[in-house]
């Protein structure tokens, strides 16, 4: 008897290929379809970035909201509301900071002494991570401590060449307290930096020292007390761990370079482009605030009864529009298009791109494509955090058992909060800067929170990666919408229920969404 | 027990379901004397003789007209969440269903009004069953986005221009109402048909949830799986629960309407599912009379406090505020804030922490309970935590509900087979209120049209599986 | 070496309404390997969980280490050395085989301290180590769940029903790892697999309906096949 089982030849397909797939099979049909009808090269430019920075925005609401709901199970209906509060925030900083110098300047100098140096030591990690990813092979991708040769190098590669590009080119108008928030923010910067550099070398030798001391103290404890003394190997030589002789010097000629650098960098700085980061900050900070609160203060009690945690974010949403309304009133606000910096307010291409490509039939507005480009920086930064870093592994890991993480000794509530945070912070960066080409209005929260579900459940609830796709689907299909129906019905109001009578097939076709586990 | 049971027996039935209701009964003739005692507290006329003027007590009748409105609303809400755990983000497609049919059909296309109430109702019915068609494939979260975004195009819809001729865009459409029932003219009557319809819609979710069939709907709620392993059609039972409860947020619709004699695009927004949620919460979710225990607090609560101008001086509080407080504007931030501390803190209401306390007390004092059900099946006793996702008493009780009961055919109509007298009755009402005969056959078409759809449904249990429990 | 590392005393534990475990004792010695035993159902899942504060346990004691950690939470019970190691080995699908290492780390350079001795003692791991978790067979699954455990400086390891729906190639296999690991750490083990139990333990506690009812050497139970048939069913 022959014992080989015959096996069928299977054609297996990867599911979350095949709906990736025909999501962007999808996209590219209704960009066809668009671009058939259109005839304009300059319009359809505009729908297709328009359709991405709407996705972008809808992007940045559902981050949190996927990321939340894998993870806790919560629907949070309040994301909308960290949007809005993003963008309140935003303004109220904003014109603030345009209208009182004082706190201009307190402000502005509180931004150079948090701000830029987290900025600066993320470009000489971003460095040094380069230079050994790929510079160093034979040092088989492991860093040695201290790391000197990649901070020099970025300094020299990037710090400089930025200062020197950057010095002086550009008008500056920060008046006469200028000067004294350079000199603080260079003090600081070049201390901050000194920490870092000599960071390793330096709690070695703290260590060292603190053997040493101890060693020496019990050695004299047990000759006091009678005792016999340690053994002779404690009164050994030991090589001092302090890195070897020249490295001092090195660092410090870092250390004036980056600094060198970085002073350049701040003298050359536009004043609105100062205000409009601090206001993003704030933004950015506000909101993970008020998520951080909302998760402990009122999420965290509700755990055990998932139908009314649904219905208290709703609450959340609620109070959060009416105290919006309650102080600025029903009536929009307006775009902050007055304070951006100036950069972001022309159009692309800039009129010298259009004399040397006579024939680049584009014009989109540069804030379009900053959105384009930030949604695009959260959507990698996020995806990065979650397959690298040790809190991505226990998010992905609570996704599927949270208890299991929990019994292995990792406190999950705390990463709960945390998550629930960042969600919050994304969501409010998205706030601040939708805040700069849409009017701000009190409802506004509310309208992305319905596309962001609609993403989230698209993209399928629970699956990062879908909500990133789900965005730009969305995104597209809004803004295609958008332009037929204007020319078809000449009413854009359609555009929306496009986008929910795509929500309602996809719940009814496949509940789980594309790219989501079956329940 | 058997104590008890003597104890029971020694009343005759109808002094026991009249001590039984007490406070029922005591609201039904507060209601129905309520114009005159407000007539007479403030000295006013019940109904001047000229429609513009407005008194004191006809005020008042407007306030509780809008109270029973809110009040259905809230019941049909409760029934679906509270209920059957079903939640809906998109009750405001039933309501604006409701408001806008009958606008439409009076002012665009010349229909009497009663015709148009029946085709409104028909229509909600209707959504209800592509509702119930979703709710078989869609659970929880799922079904709660189905029906936002279910409701948010309709919403969508009726604010854009395209649609101008039909719903009037932004400005929406104003309609005149029948004279026997407007509120302008006729005011006191339409206090009395909305008290009625009112009672109608209590008493209807009322007798569903005494009856075996809601003991199952609130298995479905506490533990759906163990009550389709126990061998009932889950999804007959949720087809019920949405159908109904979607005609009676139709029916609120419809009152709304009649009441305000207009249609505007918030009435399909979702303020018309946090209304009744936050009433809901605040009478009692999955209780009877919380909701609209719950509609009468906000509703007259919020006509005390906007009548009054507040002097509150929050400057110290919360917010920078100058020194008097806009009572319109603090309305909505108080509510939102009381909603929240409700789910926080008393997350069964008023009534369902009031019930949970009295049976706490029962437990320990008396022997017996006053619902006929619960001395039926003692089991119920025991009050069940909703929604905190463990197997309650009540899925255990379920098992002594006679194997035999189950949803056959004409039971999907049950309630409203059961409801068919006080119908009849309210259909004569009407009739004779406006002297048309009409309305008393439309009333009974309407009965006939609603059975139809739910007739077919329920053919098609014929097909399903023999309960096996 | 008779000195009690962990002492469940007297444990009533509710899941829902449900009175699961109505007065559990065990006593676990250190060095020492335990194992619960009874029928299907009886709550020796339930006494694990209860270990680890992962069930409600409303009333007795639960003292690792002469320390009450009745009412701890989860990560707490685990930081104070308990490693668990669910039924059905519960790793995770979605990770890779090193990240399902990574995230048992309870200090940094916890994993590359003992990766060497994990890999020894489960050499299929390491040629294994870039796979996502779904992609591994029940025997790697489970041997990665107990590593995983091994991570962390554990000195009890709780190890829920390790040969359920395993071949018995692989449960010898098991048996050696688990055999070689107690001479480091204590093991509280539950076991359908009579041979596994009687073969690694040296003790036993049985559970019936939610309480102990016997305990004792398990030289002594595995001589007594009226015992065996009485609790256990057929051997």
């Amino acid at each position: 008897m022959d014992n080989t089982i015959k096996r069928r030849p299977t054609f297996k397909i990867d599911k979350n290929l095949l709906w990736g797939g025909i999501a962007i099979a999808f996209v590219v049909f209704l960009l066809i379809l668009t671009a058939l009808d259109v005839n304009d090269g300059k319009r359809f430019s505009q729908i297709v970035a328009g359709g991405l920075y709407q996705g972008m925005l809808i992007f940045m609401v559902a981050a949190g909201l996927s990321i939340v709901f894998g993870l806790m199970d919560v629907l949070n209906f309040a994301q909308g509301s960290l949007f809005m509060i993003g963008a309140y925030v935003g303004v109220e900083v904003l014109s603030g900071l345009s209208n009182d110098t004082k706190t201009n300047a307190a402000l502005l100098s509180i931004h150079v002494v948090t701000f830029t140096p987290i900025a600066v030591t993320l470009l000489v990690e971003i460095g040094t991570w380069l230079f050994y990813r790929f510079m160093s092979r034979q040092s088989g991708g492991v860093r040695p401590s201290g790391h000197l040769l990649a901070k020099l190098t970025t300094a020299a590669l990037v710090g400089a060449p930025l200062g020197v590009l950057l010095g002086n080119t550009v008008a500056n108008d920060l008046g006469s307290s200028a000067d004294l928030i350079r000199v603080i923010g260079a003090v600081v910067v070049t201390a901050l930096t000194w920490v870092d550099i000599a960071r390793d070398p330096l709690l070695f030798s703290i260590k060292w020292l603190f053997n040493e001391i101890s060693t020496r103290f019990q050695r004299g404890l047990a000759i006091i007390q009678g005792h016999q003394a340690l053994p002779v190997e404690a009164l050994k030589y030991r090589p001092s761990p302090l890195p070897e002789n020249g490295v001092p010097i090195i660092q410090l000629v870092s250390a004036v370079l980056l600094s060198t650098s970085l002073g350049i960098l701040f003298n050359s700085t536009e004043a609105t482009t100062l205000r409009f980061g601090i206001a993003a900050t704030a933004a950015v900070f506000a909101g993970a605030l008020a998520g951080v609160v909302m998760e402990t203060v009122f999420i965290r009690p509700t755990y055990v009864r998932p139908f009314f945690q649904i219905v208290l974010t709703f609450g959340i949403a609620l109070v959060v529009r009416e105290v919006i309304i309650y102080k600025y009133g029903v009536a929009a606000k307006g775009t902050l298009a007055a304070h951006l910096p100036s950069t972001l307010r022309g159009t692309f291409p800039p009129a010298f791109l259009q004399d040397v490509f006579p024939n680049l039939e584009t014009s989109i507005s540069n804030y379009w494509i900053f959105m384009i480009m930030m949604g695009l920086l959260m959507m990698i930064g996020v995806q990065v955090l979650l397959m690298r870093s040790r809190i991505g592994i226990i998010i992905r890991a609570g996704v599927q058992d949270s208890e299991m993480v929990e019994a292995l000794g990792v406190n999950v509530r705390l990463v709960f909060t945390a998550v629930f945070g960042l969600g919050a912070g994304i969501a409010a960066f998205g706030g601040i800067i939708s805040a700069g080409f849409i009017s701000i209005n009190p409802v506004m929260g509310d309208l992305y929170l319905l596309q962001a579900i609609a993403v989230v459940i698209i993209g399928g609830l629970g699956s990062y990666a879908g909500t990133s796709i789900a965005a730009v689907v969305v995104g597209i299909t809004r803004s295609v919408a958008e332009y037929f129906a204007g020319k078809q019905f000449n009413s854009t109001g359609l555009a929306p229920v496009a986008v929910l009578v795509l929500l309602c097939l996809i719940l009814l076709v496949k509940p789980s969404g594309l790219f989501g586990k079956e329940h | 027990m058997t104590q008890t049971e003597n104890r029971l027996r020694r009343r005759h039935p109808l002094v026991q379901t009249l001590y039984d209701n007490w406070p029922y009964i005591l609201a039904l003739i507060l209601l129905w004397r309520f114009p005159y005692i407000v007539a007479d507290i403030t000295n006013s006329e019940v109904s001047p003789d000229s429609p513009r003027v407005v008194s004191e007590a006809k005020f008042w009748q407007g306030v509780m007209i809008e109270v029973f409105t809110l009040g259905v609303l809230a019941i049909s809400y409760n029934l679906m969440f509270g209920f059957t755990g079903l939640i809906s983000f998109g009750h405001g497609v039933f309501f604006g269903t409701g408001v806008y049919t009958v606008a439409i059909l009076v002012s665009k296309y010349q229909q009497s009004f009663e015709v148009s109430i029946i085709i409104a109702l028909a229509l909600g019915v209707l959504i209800a069953l592509i509702w119930a068609m979703a709710s078989f494939r869609l659970k929880g979260v799922y079904f709660a986005m189905f029906t936002l975004a279910f409701a948010q195009i309709f919403y969508e819809l009726s604010k854009i221009s395209l649609f101008d001729f039909l719903t009037g865009g932004d400005d929406g459409i104003t309609w005149t109402a029948p004279d026997w029932i407007n509120a302008v003219r006729n005011r006191l009557t339409l206090y009395y048909v909305a008290m009625a319809v009112f009672i109608f819609a209590f008493m209807l979710v009322r007798r569903l949830m005494n009856s075996p069939s809601g003991k199952v709907l609130i298995a479905l709620r506490d533990n759906p799986v163990r009550a389709e392993t126990l061998g009932f059609n889950i999804y007959l039972y949720r087809t019920l629960s949405i159908v109904v409860s979607g005609f009676l947020a139709t029916f609120a619709g419809i009152m709304h309407t009649v009441n305000f004699r207009q249609a505007e695009p918030t009435a399909l927004g979702l303020d018309r599912t946090v209304d009744p949620l936050i009433m809901s919460l605040i009478g009692g979710i999955g209780t009877n009379p919380g909701p609209v225990l719950g509609a009468g607090l906000l509703r007259i609560g919020e006509q005390f406090l906007r009548k009054e101008d507040l002097q509150v001086d929050l400057n110290f509080i919360i917010f920078r505020l100058s020194t008097t407080v806009d009572a319109e504007k603090y309305w909505a931030v108080a509510l939102g804030i009381a909603f929240i501390l409700f789910v926080l803190l008393i997350p069964y209401g008023l009534i369902g922490s009031l019930n949970k306390t009295w049976i706490e007390i029962r437990r320990w004092g008396r022997k017996y309970f006053y619902n006929p059900l619960v001395r039926k099946y003692p089991q119920l006793a025991t009050w069940a935590e909703p929604f905190t996702g463990e197997p309650p008493e009540v899925a255990k009780a379920l098992a002594h509900i006679p194997p035999e009961h189950d949803l056959k055919g004409w039971a999907l109509v049950y309630p409203f087979a059961a409801m068919n007298g006080v119908t009849a009755v309210i259909g004569v009402l009407m009739g004779l209120l406006s002297w048309s005969w009409r309305v008393a056959v439309s009333w009974m078409l309407f009965l006939l049209l609603i059975s139809v759809p739910l007739r077919i449904i329920a053919l098609g249990q014929r097909f399903q599986k023999k309960r096996t429990g | 070496m008779s000195e009690p590392i962990l002492e469940v005393k007297n444990i009533h534990t509710f899941i829902g309404q449900f009175h699961i475990l109505e007065g559990v004792n065990v006593t676990v010695n250190r060095g020492e390997i335990t194992v619960l035993l009874g029928r299907n159902g009886a709550g020796k899942t339930t006494t694990l969980r209860s270990i680890m504060g992962l069930a409600n346990v409303r009333s007795g004691e639960i003292r690792f280490n002469g320390r009450e950690i009745r009412q701890m939470r989860p990560y707490k019970v685990a930081r104070l050395g308990i490693g668990y190691v669910p039924e059905y080995r519960a790793i995770f699908r979605d990770l890779t085989v090193e990240e399902n290492l990574k995230i048992a780390e309870r200090e940094a350079g916890d994993l590359a301290r003992r990766l060497d001795s994990i890999y020894t003692l489960f050499p299929d791991l390491q040629r294994l180590r870039k796979l996502g978790g779904a992609q591994l067979s029940g025997g790697q699954q489970q041997m990665l769940a107990i590593a995983r455990a091994l991570v962390a400086q554990n000195e009890l390891l709780l190890i829920d029903e390790p040969s359920e729906g395993l071949a018995p190639v692989i449960i010898e296999q098991l048996m050696a790892a688990i055999r070689h690991l107690s001479d480091h750490t204590t093991v509280l083990l539950v076991e359908q697999n009579f041979h596994m139990a009687s073969h690694l333990a040296d003790r036993f506690v049985i559970i019936e309906e939610g309480k102990s009812v016997l305990a004792g050497r398990m030289a002594d139970l595995a001589g007594d096949d009226e015992l065996i048939s009485k609790y256990l069913g057929a051997a």
